[in-house]
């Protein structure tokens, strides 16, 4: 097991630069994730620790050394493709044994570490098939056999699940998961998918055009997200944002539309100052009193919760309430977001500006 | 017989006697030639043979349109029709002779479309074969002498005397028409004739301090196989002495694909057969050797193994043994003055000193062995026997070897004329060296051993000589040799 | 009235069926057609030409001859030597075009600095004309100024009969067509290099394999395939030498060069005998069946592939 330290790592392909600075710091025995758009850098990064791809500027290193110039077969990491990269020619026990064979791990011990990953991902049956004959999921979890098998410092899994289907990705991750708390394994995770990176990271580092725009626990994230970017990535569905104004004599935003909405907590020099507003769509409430009159558009009962798109102004925003509505397209509701719940941030730099702590978010909830 | 009277260079050529021959000299006297041959209606030469017997009486000449030459066949249609003529490629100022006679040809008999088909000098024979056996073969094709009893034995060439004047016929050179002839019948009109000379380059042999080769009009008073192995020895071992390592004393053959065994009908059949003895007892070995191949033509056993065979071949080796020559084809290696003594016929000759060599240069006959001997090698046209023209077919074969277009021809292209009459026409053929020796070797000449399956004997013969030169055992080689031509020739039986 | 509703209805479906079914057929026709004409005909005349007696002058069969033919070849020691050089050819060919056709491949897959060079000088000595390429060759053999020996003469090395020396001379033939032919195998193993995926290579880096160890493992058995059609198509290319023989050697000296390609070109158009031709060609398409069965069977691949 081990820490990967990223230190203002860049690359660039001639005057093209593809990632600036980067610095992270992968714990010991954790499971970071490595999440953002495609092209953000992310499976770069990762190409970069497991020393596929070389390294312009900065350093990475793995338990303190720095491993810019050694081989990846030097690294002692262990990475899980997107499309699995199966030797098509070995069968499933080939292919979990190659790694031991080319560090000429005796025989015998091989086998019994091929049995033992085998059983624990349940593939005791399958040792002798072709990749060819294999199911996706079944394919995933030779290739993580094939990981496992090494006893790596590092796995390293580039966007793994993305090949299977939405029911057997559900499931793999929860395999995954259970796995890692199982090995308690350093794990480098890339992913474009939130829902994953929330559910499976200890740690997520949001990235965009090669830079980190912000790491942290999951919830951390979700929290007090440092600008819109990240504001919008995390959370599904994502953050609705209205521009406008701080009027903080009224304690209101007031936004383009004319639309006056309940402020969160945010110094008073901002006051005047024009902000983009953040509220999740969980954070609008059901307001009969008080609440600003919405024409809804469509309405999404998913059984335990229900999504309705509404028209608020000139605005149209995405409210996710934990109760059944009643109402139909077409009606109006009455709805206000959770002040203290709400985000603002700065128009020009979309850094958050307002401040929320955890005791305003534990007393709503 | 007309002096030359074309150009002052002609005049010149002629009183230079014994003189060095060079290259202004030599086309002076192909030049002369040529206006010797121009005189017509001349009085032709009493025939000297007896003639095939002959069904047709033969016309006058002058009830033709065009001057037909020997032509003695019916008058021509009037219908339309097109002749297929299949012949190897010239250059174009050769060409430019043929066309201008088709010209002519077409003006007399606007009727008759003369159609050409020219491929390379080496595929004629297969070309030929290809066509007879695909039932659609050119009215008329270039042949030649050697495979004249393969185009009687296959019913492939058109008998041609009842077409000629008997007076044409006897004009042939006797071994010409001999080589043309099977069975009684005449099949093709030679067309000129080839035979080998030893042409050298004076420069290097002065240069080495070795005397030339006999310049002699004889063809049997030239040197022996011994006498030139010996001296061409001496001039090698002269050069190097002298650090020159690049000149051979004999350049490499420029027929066929090049070097040894490229041709041996042309070439290196000489070796053997000037071996053999036409006169010789005919049991003996010395007449099969002359021979060849056995008189029904189908067995080369003890023809072509004999142990004069034998000695001819060990002779020819030790021209690449000893290091006289070069093992492979070198081009050009006579014209770049890095070849002593080169071996060709005064077509090519004539071709070859048109490429201003920067040498004095002299010719001799081949080296004889038991016999002075020569292969004459004819090219002559044959009419396909399955024409359905064949009296034009002949008219058109009879005008192209009439007095005036053959004239043309050898003037053009240098070659040696197959008819008495033209040779005795041209001056030089009577009192210039070079060409009085030509006409001796023309006229002593002799065919290739006469087997209708010459094409497969020649085919297999070939690389044995390349073995051979190569540092084969000739005695074995040759057996092998006879033993396989035997074979080949069964089919034929 | 039923009835013939029926049966009328059943025409129109035949018909139908007719027309969904025809046009497939009636598509491919013109290429089984020139395939048949081109391909499995002269196959099929040769195969019969080879029990048929000829007329030698021209070329028209006479009537059948059981084995004959065959008797009469293989009873001739030409036939035994160029039967052994075509053997010989094929194993001097394989052995040498499909190490080094690898080689260029796995090199030029590198996209090293030159390589669009390297792989367009290698194309064109595929592209040019074969007979061109001999004549070049023929000055380069050339015992006294070609290249070759004054190599050999300026490293101090004795200078050697390349194309009539006995054992020289079916080498430098073979040299020769190595240079012409290599551009195609390794055609197929570069066209092969690029289908292995890029993560395959990433894959063996992190399992630790070093490049020896990841051409053995990985990429050659992924080039199976490749190989396969490779040596297929050498080993047709290699039985079927022919243009450098007829103008480099013509077959010598004493039929060390004579392969069966061209010792039935002689026996046809130098010896007048289309029938032991024919038997000789045969024996040649026997040689490239058993050889390329053989091959297939040895390079048979796990069923995984």
């Amino acid at each position: 097991m081990a820490t990967v330290e990223i230190d203002k790592v860049s690359k660039a392909y001639g005057a093209v630069e593809i990632m600036r600075g980067v610095s992270a710091r992968i714990e010991n025995g954790q499971f970071t994730i490595l999440v953002g758009p495609s092209g953000c850098g992310k499976s770069t990064l990762l190409r970069m620790i497991a020393g596929l791809e070389t390294i312009t500027d900065g350093e990475i290193r793995i338990d303190g050394e720095v491993v810019n110039d050694v081989a990846p077969k030097d690294r002692d990491i262990a990475m899980v493709f997107q499309n699995y990269a199966l030797y098509p020619h070995m069968n499933v026990a080939d292919n979990m044994a190659f790694s031991l064979k080319m560090r000429d791990v005796p025989r015998p011990e091989i086998d019994r570490r091929v049995r033992e990953v085998a059983g624990i991902l349940d593939l005791s049956g399958l040792l002798d098939r072709y990749p060819r004959q294999l199911s996706g999921g079944q394919r995933q979890r030779v290739a993580m056999g094939r990981a496992i098998v090494r006893d790596p410092q590092v796995f390293l899994f580039d966007e793994p699940l993305s090949n299977l289907d939405a029911k057997l990705r559900v499931h793999m991750r929860a395999e995954i998961k259970e796995l890692h708390q199982r090995m308690k394994a350093t794990v480098v995770y890339v992913t474009h998918d939130q829902i994953e990176a929330m559910t499976m990271a200890d740690k997520i580092i949001v990235m965009q055009d090669g830079r980190v725009e912000q790491a942290g626990a999951p919830l951390e994230l979700y929290d007090q997200p440092r600008n819109t970017f990240v504001a919008g990535f995390i959370g599904s569905p994502a953050m609705n944002f209205l521009e406008g104004e701080i009027d903080l004599g009224s304690g209101r935003f007031v936004s383009g539309g004319g639309l006056r909405l309940p402020l969160p907590p945010v110094s008073s020099e901002w006051d005047g100052a024009r902000a983009i507003y953040g509220v999740r769509p969980e954070h609008f409430r059901i307001d009969e009193e008080n609440g600003l009159e919405a024409e809804t558009v469509v309405v999404e009962p998913t059984g335990s919760e229900t999504l309705v798109m509404a028209r608020l102004g000139d605005h149209e925003v995405a409210c996710l309430f934990r109760s059944r509505i009643a109402a139909r397209a077409g009606q109006t509701i009455r709805i206000s977001p959770v002040a203290e719940l709400t985000h603002l941030f700065d128009a020009r730099t979309t850094a958050r500006i307002s401040v929320n702590s955890s005791e305003i978010r534990d007393k709503h909830l | 017989m007309s002096r030359p009277t074309r150009t002052d260079d002609a005049s010149a050529g002629l009183t230079a006697a014994n003189s060095g021959m060079n290259r202004r000299r030599f086309l002076a006297g192909t030049a002369a030639l040529a206006a010797g041959g121009m005189l017509m209606g001349r009085p032709l030469p009493a025939a000297a043979q007896e003639a095939p017997a002959k069904g047709a009486a033969a016309r006058a000449a002058s009830s033709y349109k065009l001057d037909l030459g020997g032509y003695a066949g019916p008058e021509l249609t009037s219908q339309p029709i097109t002749l297929k003529f299949m012949r190897q490629e010239f250059p174009p100022h050769v060409n430019a002779v043929l066309e201008e006679a088709y010209k002519e040809f077409s003006a007399a008999y606007p009727n008759i479309t003369i159609q050409e088909e020219k491929v390379p000098y080496g595929d004629l024979q297969k070309k030929m074969q290809i066509y007879v056996g695909s039932g659609a073969a050119p009215d008329v094709m270039m042949g030649r002498t050697d495979f004249i009893e393969a185009y009687h034995a296959g019913n492939i060439a058109l008998p041609l005397q009842d077409y000629f004047l008997d007076e044409f016929l006897h004009d042939i050179l006797d071994n010409q028409f001999k080589a043309a002839s099977a069975k009684g019948n005449f099949y093709g009109a030679p067309w000129e004739t080839y035979f080998t000379m030893m042409y050298f380059n004076r420069d290097i042999f002065k240069k080495a301090g070795v005397p030339t080769p006999p310049e002699v009009t004889d063809v049997n008073a030239g040197w022996t196989a011994e006498e030139f192995i010996a001296a061409l020895d001496e001039l090698t071992q002269k050069l190097r002495a002298q650090g020159d390592s690049t000149t051979w004393a004999l350049s490499a053959a420029t027929h066929g694909n090049g070097g040894p065994g490229a041709n041996y009908t042309q070439v290196e059949s000489l070796w053997v057969r000037s071996q053999g003895d036409p006169n010789a007892d005919k049991g003996s070995s010395a007449y099969k050797t002359f021979l060849g191949v056995s008189e029904d033509g189908l067995q080369a056993t003890g023809y072509l193994d004999t142990p004069e065979a034998v000695k001819g071949m060990a002779n020819y080796q030790q021209l690449f043994t000893k290091k006289l020559a070069p093992p492979t084809a070198v081009p050009n290696q006579f014209v770049s003055g890095v070849g002593a003594i080169h071996f060709t016929g005064l077509n090519q000759a004539s071709r070859l000193f048109q490429q201003k060599p920067a040498f004095e240069w002299g010719a001799s006959p081949f080296p004889r062995g038991r016999i002075a001997f020569n292969c004459n090698s004819s090219d002559c046209p044959i009419v396909w026997s399955k024409t359905p023209y064949p009296a034009e077919a002949a008219a058109l074969v009879a005008y192209l070897c009439n007095d005036a277009n053959r004239i043309r021809f050898y003037k053009t292209w240098g070659s040696m004329p197959v008819r008495k009459s033209l040779i005795a026409a041209i001056p030089e053929f009577g009192n210039q060296q070079l060409f009085q020796l030509s006409a001796a070797a023309a006229a002593s000449g002799q065919g290739a051993p006469r087997s209708v399956g010459w094409f497969d004997y020649f085919n297999a013969i070939n690389p044995v000589v390349r073995d051979i030169a190569l540092g084969g055992d000739p005695e074995s080689q040759l057996k092998q040799a006879a033993t396989r031509i035997d074979g080949l020739l069964r089919k034929y039986r | 009235m039923p009835t013939a509703i029926r049966t009328s209805r059943k025409r129109n479906g035949r018909m139908a069926r007719l027309a969904e079914v025809l046009p497939g057929p009636a598509m491919i026709l013109p290429a089984v057609v020139a395939l048949g004409i081109f391909q499995f005909l002269p196959l099929v005349v040769a195969v019969v030409n080879s029990f048929r007696s000829f007329n030698p002058f021209n070329q028209s069969p006479t009537g059948w001859v059981g084995l004959a033919n065959y008797d009469e070849i293989f009873s001739d020691p030409g036939f035994q030597l160029a039967f052994v050089n075509t053997i010989a050819y094929i194993v001097i060919m394989l052995a040498a075009t499909i190490p080094l056709a690898l080689f260029l491949a796995v090199l030029l897959d590198q996209r090293l600095p030159g390589s669009t060079f390297a792989r367009g000088a290698i194309v064109a000595a595929l592209a040019a004309s074969e007979a061109v390429s001999a004549l070049i060759w023929n000055q380069l053999y050339d015992p006294r100024g070609g290249m070759f020996n004054a190599i050999l003469a300026a490293v101090g090395l004795p200078e050697q009969p390349f194309l009539i020396g006995d054992t020289q001379s079916l080498l430098s033939i073979a040299a020769m067509s190595v240079w012409k032919d290599v551009g195609l195998p390794m055609l197929i193993f570069l066209a092969g290099l690029q289908a292995i995926p890029r993560e395959l290579y990433e894959a063996a880096a992190l399992d630790g394999a070093g490049p020896w160890r990841t051409f053995r493992n990985v990429t050659l058995p992924l080039l199976r395939p490749s190989l396969v059609v490779a040596l297929f198509m050498m080993t047709i290319t290699a039985t079927r030498i022919f243009t450098p023989i007829l103008i480099l050697t013509q077959g010598g000296p004493n039929g060390a060069t004579s392969n069966l390609a061209y010792y039935s070109y002689r026996l046809n158009f130098e010896f007048m005998a289309p029938g032991a031709a024919s038997a000789s060609v045969v024996c040649m398409l026997l040689v490239i069946v058993v050889i390329t069965i053989a091959q297939t069977w040895l390079a048979r691949g796990p069923k995984g592939v």
